[in-house]
């Protein structure tokens, strides 16, 4: 049985998840609330395997906090479901531990197949749910092909940024810029697919 | 009021200065003339300053037939020419100080009744003191033999500068103290928290101060009003240019047993839409994680739309963010500035490529942002603006609300370069 809790300050869609998975075997509800001091409540009392959370409560992005102080470790598996389009808050989420992230707009079976998913250790970021797949990716830029060329031989930032001639900071903007606009959230995601799509064949 | 108090100055300097003044008095006509004029064209604008230099315009007007007055002997001149001289003095003395006491007592003062009270006081002796002397040069008699007439009449005039510059200071107090209320709101608003520390720091110090000085132009808290409000008309006519026609066509079309294929594909086109107007207003990124990410954010989305490149340049120190972000307002107007310069690149400039350079600390943001456009003139820069484009007139605006500088520049041989710079406490 998975003990699952939901945090949306939204009632509609509380409910909406709330009364599906109640009528879906396997899963038991162990409790909901709509504010990020109720959810922490919640989970500490209430001790559920996953939390479907809302990553925007009220007015401010409370389901990251949440995320932050459950997430990764041994706490509940955090699912967030978001509104958001923008790739930050989903490197945001993952960075901070959630074990997946997804839209909103999802069909309600499609969020508890991915509570199903997480609750045995799977993670669910689908990438597709992001603006950044929208319209077809453009390449990279020749300067953030630069970049690419040297991550993919194994540099660090320091090293690219060397490299380069910009600041590390500036590295860490265009790995951040390549992460939303690809879907990816890791380094080694991100080589492979320069490598796949052949934008680094003409390496010598 | 402020109309009232221009217009009684104005007499006085006509009444007072008219009949033709001695060379000697040329100082003081030029000072009240150009007081004068400062008072009337600065009246709307800010009162405050119109205020004082109706004050200054009106003493330094009744200062010459008060002089005239002090050396001016019945006995020499005859009876009658005195009590002109006497009587055109005490009118303009008079009458400067009950400007004063209009502005020391302007209604919306706290304490405006006390010091009303104080004034009509002030008001009423001294009227009483040049009616005494009137009278007692009438009647050609003296109280004291010690006393002669010009004692007595500079005794009044001596306190009647002291009484104007009194009431004066009161009016000044009032402003300043008004418009510190309205800074600590303002700054309360921007998420600057001047309750409880009041400027424990040097900068929030200057930050209030600035503030403050800023609210003594009531002008300037108005232009931000009326940047609201053109703010709100800008959103109503995207949801109705470009949301509802969208919406009204997807209804259309189900009514008329569309497919829903079809109607799918027209909500989906709505909602990007939505999402378009949306993330021009509410830039959620930069809320959350700040300048950096939230200009990456408008970089990747102008790349997406617009088919330029915006390259992003992050100068400055290396380490973490730990340092704290700046103040919100700050991070909001540093974006839009961002936000509006690509824009133009993008829509007026047609610019290939951007290029953002930005350091960003508590303390200071320097954002830059370049282009390779067609750049402008100052003949194009003047019809953008007659044509109702206030774009740039706004941002230089917002730049120094938040004690920043805004500059741009024509590159050579094209191209444009808009710089911001906002240094904490300048």
């Amino acid at each position: 049985m998975i003990r699952l809790a939901v945090v949306d300050d939204h009632p509609a869609i509380l409910d909406a998840i709330v009364d599906a998975a109640r009528s879906r075997p396997g899963i038991e509800v162990v409790g909901r609330a709509t504010d990020v001091d109720a959810a922490i409540e919640l989970v500490e009392q209430a001790r559920p395997d996953v939390v479907v959370c809302d990553v925007w409560i009220g007015g401010q992005p409370g389901g990251l906090q949440l995320v932050k102080r459950f997430g990764g470790g041994r706490g509940p598996r955090m699912l967030m479901l978001s509104g958001f389009e923008q790739p930050s808050f989903l490197r945001a989420a993952f960075e901070a531990g959630a074990a997946g992230y997804i839209s909103k707009a999802s069909e309600i079976d499609e969020i508890l197949a991915a509570v199903e998913a997480v609750a045995v250790g799977e993670t669910r970021f689908p990438a597709v749910t992001l603006s950044a797949l929208r319209d077809a990716p453009r390449p990279p830029s020749a300067r953030e092909m630069e970049a690419l060329r040297l991550l993919a031989r194994g540099a660090t930032n320091d090293e690219i940024a060397v490299g380069l001639g910009i600041s590390i900071k500036t590295v860490e903007s265009h790995l951040r810029r390549l992460f939303g606009r690809y879907g990816v959230l890791s380094r080694t995601e991100l080589a492979l697919l320069a490598v796949r799509e052949g934008w680094l064949s003409t390496d010598p | 009021m402020i109309g009232a108090a221009s217009v009684l100055a104005l007499a006085i300097v006509v009444v007072v200065l008219a009949p033709p003044a001695s060379p000697d008095d040329l100082l003081p006509i030029l000072v009240s003339g150009g007081a004068l004029c400062v008072g009337i064209l600065a009246r709307h604008r800010t009162p405050g300053l119109a205020w004082a230099s109706l004050v200054v315009a009106s003493l330094a007007a009744a200062g010459v037939p008060i002089a005239l007055s002090r050396v001016a002997n019945p006995g020499v001149i005859g009876l009658g020419e005195w009590l002109v001289v006497a009587g055109r003095s005490s009118a303009a003395a008079i009458v400067t100080m009950a400007i004063a006491a209009l502005y020391a007592t302007r209604p919306e003062r706290p304490a405006a009744r006390r010091v009303t009270t104080l004034a009509m006081v002030l008001v009423a002796w001294l009227s009483a003191g040049f009616l005494v002397i009137v009278l007692l040069v009438i009647a050609g008699t003296r109280a004291d033999p010690e006393l002669t007439w010009v004692d007595i009449a500079t005794r009044p005039t001596a306190l009647f500068r002291l009484v104007v510059l009194l009431l004066a200071a009161f009016g000044v107090a009032g402003d300043i103290r008004a418009a510190a209320i309205r800074a600590d709101a303002r700054l309360a608003d921007a998420g600057f928290d001047g309750g409880v520390d009041h400027g424990r720091s040097r900068a929030q110090l200057a930050d209030r101060v600035r503030t403050t000085l800023r609210e003594l132009v009531p002008g300037e808290a108005d232009a931000g009003a009326a940047a609201v409000d053109a703010e709100r008309i800008r959103l109503a006519g995207d949801l109705h240019a470009v949301v509802l026609p969208s919406l009204r066509r997807a209804i259309a079309e189900v009514e008329a047993g569309g497919p829903a294929e079809t109607l799918a594909q027209r909500l989906h086109a709505v909602d990007l839409e939505l999402e378009r107007i949306m993330a021009d207003r509410w830039p959620l990124v930069l809320e959350t994680f700040g300048l950096v990410e939230a200009l990456e954010d408008l970089a990747e989305r102008t790349e997406a739309e617009a088919g330029v490149q915006v390259g992003l340049e992050i100068v400055g120190p290396d380490g973490d963010a730990r340092g704290g972000r700046p103040r919100p307002d700050i991070e909001r107007t540093a974006w839009r500035i961002a936000q509006v310069a690509l824009d133009n690149a993008v829509r007026h400039a047609a610019a290939k490529e951007i290029s953002l350079t930005v350091f960003v600390s508590p303390e200071r943001i320097k954002l830059t942002i370049t282009d390779d456009g067609r750049g402008f003139t100052s003949a194009t820069a003047t019809d953008a603006v007659r044509s109702g484009s206030r774009g740039l007139a706004d941002l230089a605006r917002r730049a120094s609300a938040v004690g920043g500088s805004l500059v741009i520049d024509a590159r050579q041989p094209s191209g444009t370069i808009v710089r911001f710079d906002w240094p904490a406490g300048a």
